[in-house]
C-alpha cells in the first residue's frame, strides 16, 4: 500500500520526516535484498583445501584414504561453515555440488610397469552416526604406471546430489605390489554448490 | 539531527527537524547510487568471467616440462575452475603425456596419461581450482616421454565461481 504524499509545510513537518524516514528504511530493505540475492548467486558457496604432509605407506589392492587423517589447510571457504579436516570433508548444504581433486602417486620403490591406479571420489551420507557413512555414489578414474620416472597425476571430478551433512571422500587402489604408493603434497580437492533444491528445475 | 538507515547509511530527517528540498535530493542521490552499483553487480553475475584461451608451445623436447603461451591473466580475485587438455599432436613413439595447471610459478597436479604403445589412447587433462589475485597468470605445462621434439597446442579454460572482495 502506498503511503499518502504530503507536502512539506510549517504544521507537518513532523509528518513528512516520518515519511522520509520510511522511504529510506524501505528502499534499505529492498535493496538489501536484491544484493544478498546478488551476491549469492554470484558466490557460489565454496571451499578448497590443500593436504599439507605426503601421505606414505599407500599398500596395493586397499582401498585408501589420500585426505582423511592427514595434514590439510583450508585455502578458501565461503560456505559460513567450519570443514572438520581432521575427518572426511563435508558439503554444508542440499544440493548439486561438484567436487574434485588433484593429486600425484609416485611409487616409495620398485614400479610395476602399467600397473593401474584406481582413483576415487566417494560421496556418501553419515550413517547410522557420524563416525561411519553409506555410500550414496563413486567416481572411478583408471590410469596405468608409465614407469618414466614421474609417477601419476590424476584429477577426478564428479556432481553429487547431495544433503546438508553429506560426505566426500577421495580414495586409492592400487596394482603396484613390488612397493607402496605416496602421495605427495600438495593434493587440493575443492566443492562448489552449483544449485539449490529451491531453483527451478529445466525439464 | 539527521539520522542514517542501519546498513547503507541513507540520511533522513527526524521529527523536529526541518527538512527541504536539499534532504530530499540527498536521500534520493544515495538510493540511486546503490541502485547503479547493484547495476554493476548484476552485469557481473550476468557476464560472469568465463573463457577459453588458446597456448601453445613448439619445439618441445622429450623429458623437458615445457610452458604453454600466452598465459591468461587473472582479470579479479576470485576462486576460478580451472581446466586444460592438449591436442594429440602425433608422434612416432610416445610413452606418456602429462598435463599440468600453472598458477604464477606454482603447478597443481593434472593428469599423467599412459600411451605405452597406443598413441591415441588417452590424451591427458587437468582441472583444479585456483585462488587467484587479480593479475595472477595461469598456464598448461606439459610433459612428455616419446620422440621429439613436437608443437603442442592446448586449452586453457577457466570458470569465475565466487569473487573475492
Amino acid at each position: 500500500m502506498t503511503s499518502p504524499v504530503v507536502c512539506p509545510a510549517p504544521d507537518n513537518m513532523a509528518a513528512v520526516a516520518l515519511q522520509m524516514q520510511r522511504t529510506a528504511l524501505e528502499a534499505e530493505a529492498s535493496l538489501l535484498s536484491i544484493e544478498n540475492r546478488l551476491h549469492a548467486s554470484l558466490n557460489r558457496p565454496t571451499w578448497v583445501i590443500d593436504s599439507t604432509a605426503n601421505v606414505t605407506g599407500l599398500v596395493a589392492n586397499v582401498d585408501q584414504f589420500l585426505l582423511s587423517g592427514a595434514a590439510a589447510v583450508e585455502r578458501f571457504n565461503n560456505t559460513g561453515f567450519d570443514l572438520d579436516l581432521s575427518s572426511v570433508a563435508q558439503l554444508p548444504f542440499t544440493g548439486l555440488w561438484q567436487v574434485g581433486y588433484s593429486c600425484v602417486v609416485v611409487a616409495s620403490g620398485a614400479v610395476n610397469d602399467n600397473s593401474f591406479r584406481d582413483f576415487k571420489l566417494r560421496h556418501g551420507r553419515p550413517f547410522p552416526s557420524p563416525l561411519g557413512f553409506i555410500t550414496i555414489w563413486q567416481e572411478n578414474y583408471l590410469l596405468y604406471e608409465t614407469n618414466t620416472g614421474v609417477g601419476v597425476d590424476a584429477t577426478v571430478i564428479a556432481e553429487f546430489n547431495a544433503q546438508a551433512g553429506d560426505v566426500v571422500v577421495p580414495l586409492i587402489q592400487h596394482g603396484n605390489t613390488s612397493s607402496t604408493l605416496t602421495m605427495q603434497v600438495p593434493m587440493r580437492m575443492w566443492a562448489t554448490l552449483m544449485s539449490t533444491p529451491d531453483q527451478a528445475k529445466v525439464v | 539531527m539527521p539520522r542514517n538507515t542501519p546498513i547503507y547509511g541513507f540520511t533522513y530527517q527526524c521529527p523536529g527537524d526541518i527538512v527541504d528540498a536539499a534532504d530530499f535530493a540527498l536521500l534520493g542521490g544515495q538510493i540511486d547510487a546503490k541502485m547503479t552499483a547493484l547495476d554493476a553487480l548484476q552485469v557481473r553475475m550476468l557476464t560472469r568471467r568465463n573463457t577459453n584461451v588458446d597456448q601453445s608451445a613448439v619445439g618441445v623436447a622429450s623429458g623437458v616440462e615445457a610452458s604453454l603461451a600466452p598465459a591468461y591473466v587473472f582479470p579479479v580475485a576470485g576462486i576460478y575452475q580451472v581446466r586444460g587438455i592438449v591436442n594429440n599432436p602425433g608422434f612416432a613413439t610416445i610413452n606418456m603425456q602429462r598435463v599440468r595447471l600453472r598458477h604464477n610459478v606454482t603447478d597443481y597436479l593434472g593428469q599423467t596419461a599412459n600411451t605405452e604403445g597406443n598413441q591415441g589412447a588417452l590424451v591427458p587433462w587437468g582441472a583444479t581450482c585456483f585462488v587467484a589475485a587479480a593479475g595472477d597468470t595461469g598456464q598448461l605445462r606439459y610433459l612428455f616421454n616419446g620422440s621429439g621434439p613436437v608443437n603442442i597446442n592446448g586449452t586453457f579454460s577457466v570458470r569465475l565461481i565466487a569473487e573475492i572482495r
